[in-house]
Order: structure tokens, then sequence, then C-alpha cells
């Protein structure tokens, strides 16, 4: 179901993930991820520079006032990331490796 | 609905105009893959827009498309419909492709479902400005999870990829 939330309501609802990301601007944080995923193969920086777009054209806020910053991750949610990226990298294992083209085998020499 | 304020009914349409919207919302379910039967109902529904109902087979699949879908795509502030029609097609590709339905075991839960199909949904857009909304869309539905944001950004990142491999 695509949900009653608004454009302009989810990108507000995104302003306290920008606020926590580990830096002062989240615009310099994703120019400096993006930089670093254009030169690594596994790395996909379309997503970040869609992602940075959103700090493009700041919603108003619905409430009024700036945006609060997100509280520090808490310890249920530290487990849940764990959890989370380990199940991740299980899946990105798996289709590395029905991707990787089999061996062939060399014609035995007469 | 009971209760239903007078106001929150859609305005009548011509016979013609409800054609062209079906028309209008089957092309774009089947340019992303849709299979099965799309509908289109002026009414106002609590969906949002669009909904996807799964069928005992895909050919029985409904996507149903309401005149709030209509009304957003008009608002330059809100989802265009190419987006809200690829998230529900996004619900279908989980659920029906083995291979993704793989990512519903292993990521279980409403947030995670919804964050899914909007990442899939993106993935099958051809158009990066719907592509986008659906990403930030994902992304908000992830931080009712209370997730960190660096994390949140890692999994939306390496989640499209693995969708792009997967599809």
């Amino acid at each position: 179901m695509m949900g009653r939330k608004k454009l302009s309501e989810v990108k507000a609802a995104l302003a306290p993930l920008f606020a926590s990301l580990p830096a002062k601007n989240a615009k310099d944080w994703f120019a400096k991820e993006i930089a670093r995923a254009e030169r690594d193969r596994d790395r996909d920086p379309e997503t970040l520079r869609m992602l940075a777009a959103a700090l493009e054209s700041p919603p108003a806020k619905p409430n009024g006032g700036p945006a609060k910053p997100r509280p520090k991750t808490q310890k249920g949610a530290v487990a849940l990331e764990e959890e989370l990226f380990k199940r991740l990298a299980e899946m990105e294992r798996a289709v590395k490796k029905r991707r990787k083209p089999k061996a062939r085998r060399r014609p035995a020499k007469r | 609905l009971t209760g239903a304020i007078v106001s929150d009914q859609p305005d009548p349409i011509s016979a013609d105009e409800v054609q062209r919207r079906l028309r209008r919302a089957a092309e774009i379910a089947s340019s992303l893959g849709f299979i099965g039967q799309v509908e289109y109902r002026h009414v106002y529904s609590q969906s949002g827009g669009a909904q996807y109902g799964i069928g005992p087979s895909a050919d029985d699949d409904l996507l149903v498309v309401y005149s709030q879908a209509f009304d957003r795509d008009a608002n330059t502030e809100d989802f265009d419909l190419d987006a809200m029609i690829a998230h529900e097609v996004g619900h279908q590709r989980l659920l029906r492709n083995a291979k993704l339905r793989i990512l519903l075991e292993k990521f279980p839960g409403e947030t995670f479902e919804e964050a899914l199909a909007s990442l899939v949904g993106s993935v099958l857009l051809p158009e990066t400005k719907s592509a986008e909304m659906l990403v930030w869309k994902a992304a908000a539905e992830l931080t009712n999870l209370r997730l960190s944001g660096e994390a949140i950004v890692d999994f939306v990142e390496r989640m499209r990829s693995l969708l792009r491999k997967l599809l």
C-alpha cells in the first residue's frame, strides 16, 4: 500500500536521519561518500546521489521549527543493525556466488 | 468509510476520463512488468492511491488505482503516478519472484516489506525522479526502526545494488 504520507512529509521524515549522519553537514558527508563510491565498483553512487537530492529542497516542517536531531542509536537498535547487516551480507555473498561463471574445463590434450 | 467528511470525496468525472485514467494506469503497470488485472476506481480510499492484491496466481493479481492517485500525481509536492504504481508492482515482485521472496524472509515485518517494495519499484523505474521519490520513501520507512542515519543510507545503497542483480 502506498500510504497517505505526502512526498513533502516523507522528506520531512528524512530530516532527523540526515541530522544523525556523522558530519556537521549532511551535504559534505554525502559528497565524500559519493566520491568514495565512485572509486569502488561494488558501491552504488547513484543511490547516494538520490538520497542526497532530498537535501536540495528541504521541506516545510508541518509543525514548524527546525528538525530535531535524532537521539543516539539505542541498544536494541544496535543489535538490530548488526543482525540486519549480517543478513544483508549473507544475501550479497549468495548472489555473488550465483553470478560467478563456472570455470570451464579445458579439453584434455591428446 | 464511516464518518468521512463530505469534501473527502472525488469530484465527478466523465466516463471517457475514467477510461483514460484506467489506460494510463494499465500502461504504466504493464511497462513495469505487472502481471494481472489493473482496475481504476473513482473513489477515495485509505490506501493512499493504489493497492496491490495477491490472487491464486499472478494472472489473478489485482492492482487497484484510486482517484487519489491522480490527485496526488497532479500535485508537484507529492508522489507521481509512476512512483505509486511502481511501489505496488514492487509488492508483486517481492511476493511472486522466488529470488526476491527470500528478502521478505530475511527481513520480516511490515516496515521492511514497505521499504523493500519501494526499493524494488525504484529499480524498475526508468525515470530518475520517480525512482528518487521511492528511495526517499524507503529510507523514511526505515527511520521507524530507529536505526542510525548511516545504517539506513548503507542499507538502502546495498539493497538497491542487490536488487539490480536479482531483478
